[in-house]
């Protein structure tokens, strides 16, 4: 038998690591024990960071990325799937995954010696959470914001005239209480665990980035699994990102119309007036290749 | 894993440096599990680059200006006004004092050496036997990890994932609760060693107007530390900056007992002292990989719940098993190695993780009193300069009582909790 | 001599150096937070770096010195005849095991050259190399410490297992 480890950063309980022990129990029924995925949750392996590079030293570990990092070991064309702003739904975000585009960056990924398992799980939209709404982008000007730490959310979210901060997120729940801040960003679930709408009732439904993980291993250990197991390893972990978004998006409205209950007023911006104030920076981005932003809308098929 | 384990403690009783006795049979373990090279100094790495741990050296350097500085000789002198006239005056000195020092330092080692080199030797000055006066330095040492801030609280809440500020804050009451015990203990010991020292006279108003106005920036230290935590002020690690900064400016310019050319030498010592026990967590990183990767937790939770289900009785294993490992190992080399195999089987009993951080902090103070290894033993017996064995004859009965304190504080979590829960909701 | 006088003053001046680099970057963060309402994006992830490099230069410090915390143990069991090959045993356990972290430090650095420290934009090589420098340090440190013991192999001083004195008494 052999054992494959899946460390993720999320607490046990999160929904990503019950669909994974749920993908561990199918891959074991189907290989007839064969290939057993132990799961290491909470970042018992180490930080996201650090498990990624794990992958990459070649450790039997399967672990779970966004495609922000991904960026790193494949192509750094792939931050635009988590580039604030240019993506209207999962629709447009799958296109993109479908394409030639993304292929070739999958294939630069497996000549770097990462393979990517499933690249479909989508987990969810961010938004703004503040103390007040920003349904114009002139709402946001010197507004204090945090961000993570992460270059294209500053360039962008500079771009719409906030003065960004930089903190830990854990602090950012009483940051937003001090006024240390005035708004957040994240996606819908971080925002109801960590209780920012306490101190920030407004959630301001930008969408701006239609995250997506992928379940990435490393491509020497891969293939030297049999074709039977690889085959059956990569058919589950794409059904569990199916699994994994829908019941992800179901969450997403029951997460809001609890908090609606609890008095968040939830605001409806002009996403196109957002849309024309980031976009522009995105035209010659430093980290991508040239014209790729105009490739990309090629492929959704979408005006600018 | 076996292997590995023993492979630890036989070369730490060998004498090995602690971080080697870990760091040597866990290269060994990497290579035997055929994992790729690069991982194991990775993980080695990855044991420091964390920025919360910067509270540490913050904590570390604050601590050494304190001593310094003569922020801890005021604290001192207001114990000896509010305290000193009652029984067994300079004994009780001793704990208060401890509590108050408690609350600038982080760590237990250095509470215990300043009360050694102060209030011990001027109990032996005053007529009360050595090791009576070293076991007063020793065992009020364990306040220090207790009352906020504590660089054991840091060390838990980072691996477990914790609130650190609601851990300083469930620290506090019992504080107070063990601060008590041993006071009552020091009237035990009097009485049973028929110590017969003439009481002090009480510190006059004037006095101790005199002396809380002259320890006055010590004393607004722990509200410094409160307002900033509960404000929400700072994080963590950034409030060990600032308080480095305030222990700095008090001494410097305020009290002026600090010269600005001795910090060249405090910092270098403060680095020294920090990469020592980071070493050793370094280390510790890798021994935390291994245990997880051979799923070690998960057996042993499983071991446990074989045993029993009822959280009580699972504790009161827990609280003993650990006194036992405290009579080889203490503080933080125990606590990282214990805090990620621990936590998931609190998890699973329903066990609050900040009451069980408390716990878990003070029953590994309490191993740096119990021999062979037991640093704060060493510290004040070689301050006061007394043997083990008139050490010995106090220490039991005050020991004891620290016995009880844990407990009380194991049996009763609102001790621990009530404070935090008031404060952050 | 002149670079084994350098390494030693490098090992005491660097950590404490960096100590005091690193809080007056915490410090002047917070501060820019609340007056200037400005923050560093990258202060904290740069002084993670220095405290990397603090640490593991700091420990090769300690190494020399035998600064490092160990207990007594069972080792006072051990006859005086056989100290000599117990203090051997450790410094070549040592030496072995640091030559091995040079090694694989060393790999681990060179594979960093693709991760950045975030908002700084530094490959983490640079972090990372501290894992190799020091740990090529702590090998010499107690290769020389061997050489000490076989020369004054009769009265080899129990220099590692001296306990916690304070030098003030
Ligand atoms: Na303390
Ligand atoms: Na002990």
């Amino acid at each position: 038998e052999t054992v494959l480890r899946i460390g993720t950063g999320q607490a046990a309980a999160e929904l990503q690591n019950v669909i994974l022990q749920d993908v561990a129990a199918r891959v074991k029924e189907r290989t007839g024990g064969q290939l057993v995925l132990q799961l290491f949750p909470g970042g018992q392996l180490g930080s996201e960071r650090d498990v990624h590079e794990q992958v990459k030293m070649g450790a039997p570990i399967i672990t779970i990325v966004d495609s922000g990092y991904f960026a790193n070991y494949a192509n750094k064309d792939v931050g635009i799937l988590s580039a604030p702003f240019v993506f209207k739904d999962y629709e447009e975000v799958t296109k993109v995954l479908k394409s030639d585009l993304a292929k070739s960056w999958l294939a630069q990924g497996e000549k770097n010696g990462i393979k990517m398992l499933a690249f479909n799980w989508f987990f969810g939209d961010r938004h703004i959470v503040g103390r007040k709404g920003y349904p114009k982008v002139s709402d946001l000007a010197h507004v204090k914001f945090r961000l993570a730490p992460i270059p294209i959310y500053i360039d962008s979210f500079k771009a719409l005239g906030v003065s960004p901060v930089t903190l830990d997120f854990a602090e950012v729940y009483s940051a937003l209480q001090q006024g240390v801040v005035d708004a957040a960003e994240g996606p819908t679930g971080s925002i109801y665990s960590s209780k920012l709408y306490e101190p920030a009732p407004f959630v301001t439904k930008t969408g701006h980035v239609k995250q997506v993980l992928g379940l990435m291993m490393n491509k020497t250990v891969f293939d030297s699994l049999p074709a039977d197991q690889r085959a059956i390893l990569i058919e589950e972990m794409l059904a569990g990102g199916e699994r994994y978004s829908k019941q992800g998006a179901d969450r997403q409205g029951d997460l809001q119309a609890q908090m609606q209950k609890a008095g968040v007023t939830f605001v409806t911006p002009d996403i196109e007036g957002y849309k024309a104030a980031v976009l522009p920076i995105y035209k010659d981005y430093k980290d991508w290749s040239p014209g790729l932003l105009d490739k990309v809308r090629a492929i959704v098929g979408a005006q600018m | 894993m076996t292997l590995l384990l023993i492979g630890i403690m036989v070369l730490i009783g060998l004498g090995m440096p602690i971080a080697f006795a870990v760091l040597i049979p866990c290269a060994l373990y990497f290579v035997a599990a055929g994992l790729p090279e690069a991982l194991f100094a990775q993980r080695i790495a990855s044991g420091t680059a964390s920025f919360p741990m910067l509270a540490i050296p913050f904590f570390v350097l604050a601590g050494e200006i304190m001593q310094r500085g003569g922020i801890a000789r005021r604290l001192i002198d207001v114990a000896r006004v509010s305290v000193g006239h009652m029984r067994g005056g300079l004994a009780q000195v001793g704990v208060l004092g401890g509590a108050l020092i408690s609350a600038v330092s982080g760590s237990a080692t250095a509470d215990t050496a300043i009360l050694s080199k102060t209030v011990s030797r001027e109990m032996v000055r005053e007529g009360y036997p050595r090791g009576f006066a070293a076991s007063v330095a020793a065992v009020a040492g364990v306040l220090g990890p207790m009352i906020p801030p504590s660089i054991m609280m840091i060390l838990y809440g980072l691996m477990a994932e914790v609130s650190i500020g609601r851990l300083f804050m469930a620290g506090v009451v019992p504080g107070i609760v063990i601060g008590i015990a041993l006071m009552i203990a020091n009237l035990l010991v009097m009485r049973q060693h028929a110590i017969e020292i003439p009481l002090r006279p009480k510190a006059t108003m004037a006095d101790l107007v005199q002396a809380v106005r002259r320890g006055f920036w010590a004393l607004m230290f722990p509200v410094f530390v409160w307002v900033g935590l509960r404000g929400g002020l700072f994080t963590p690690t950034e409030l060990g900056a600032f308080v480095a900064l305030y222990c700095l400016v008090v001494s410097v310019f305020v009290y002026k007992e600090l010269k600005l050319e001795e910090l060249p030498a405090i910092f270098q010592e403060s680095a020294l002292l920090t990469a020592i026990i980071m070493f050793i967590l370094a280390s510790s990183t890798g021994l935390n990989y291994a245990i997880a990767w051979e799923r070690l937790p998960q057996t042993i939770a499983n071991w446990f719940l074989a045993t029993s289900d009822n959280k009580f009785v699972i504790l009161m294993i827990i609280n003993v098993l650990l006194l036992l490992l405290g009579l080889a190992l203490e503080g933080p080399p125990l606590l990282i190695i214990l805090t990620p195999i621990l936590v998931p089987l609190m998890t699973g009993l329903g066990v609050d993780l900040v009451h069980f951080g408390v716990v878990l902090v003070f029953n590994l103070t309490l191993g740096a009193l119990t021999p062979p290894v037991a640093t704060l033993i060493f510290v004040a017996s070689t301050i006061v300069g007394c043997s083990s064995s008139e050490f010995m004859r106090y220490f039991w009965v005050i020991f004891g009582m620290l016995l009880l304190s844990l407990l009380i504080i194991t049996y009763i979590p609102a001790i621990s909790l009530f404070l935090p829960n008031l404060i952050y909701g | 001599m002149l670079i084994k006088r350098l390494v030693q003053r490098a090992e005491n001046f660097l950590p404490g150096f960096l100590l005091a680099l690193m809080t007056v970057l915490v410090i002047i963060d917070v501060l820019c937070r609340y007056i200037l309402n400005v923050s560093f994006a990258g202060s904290a992830e740069l002084a993670t770096a220095f405290f990397v490099w603090l640490v593991f230069i700091g420990s090769a410090g300690a190494v020399r010195k035998l600064q490092h915390i160990g207990i007594e143990g069972f080792s006072i069991f051990i006859p005086q005849a056989g100290k000599p090959w117990l203090h051997l045993f450790m410094s070549t356990a040592i030496l072995v095991v640091s030559l091995h972290m040079t090694r694989i430090g060393y790999n681990l650095s060179m594979n960093s050259w693709d991760r950045e420290i975030d908002m700084v934009g530094i490959p983490y090589f640079y972090v990372y190399l501290a894992i190799p420098i020091s740990f090529a340090l702590m090998a010499i440190h107690s290769a020389a410490q061997i050489i000490d013991i076989l020369r004054n192999w009769q009265d080899a001083e129990c220099v590692r297992l001296k306990t916690y004195t304070d030098p003030e008494v």
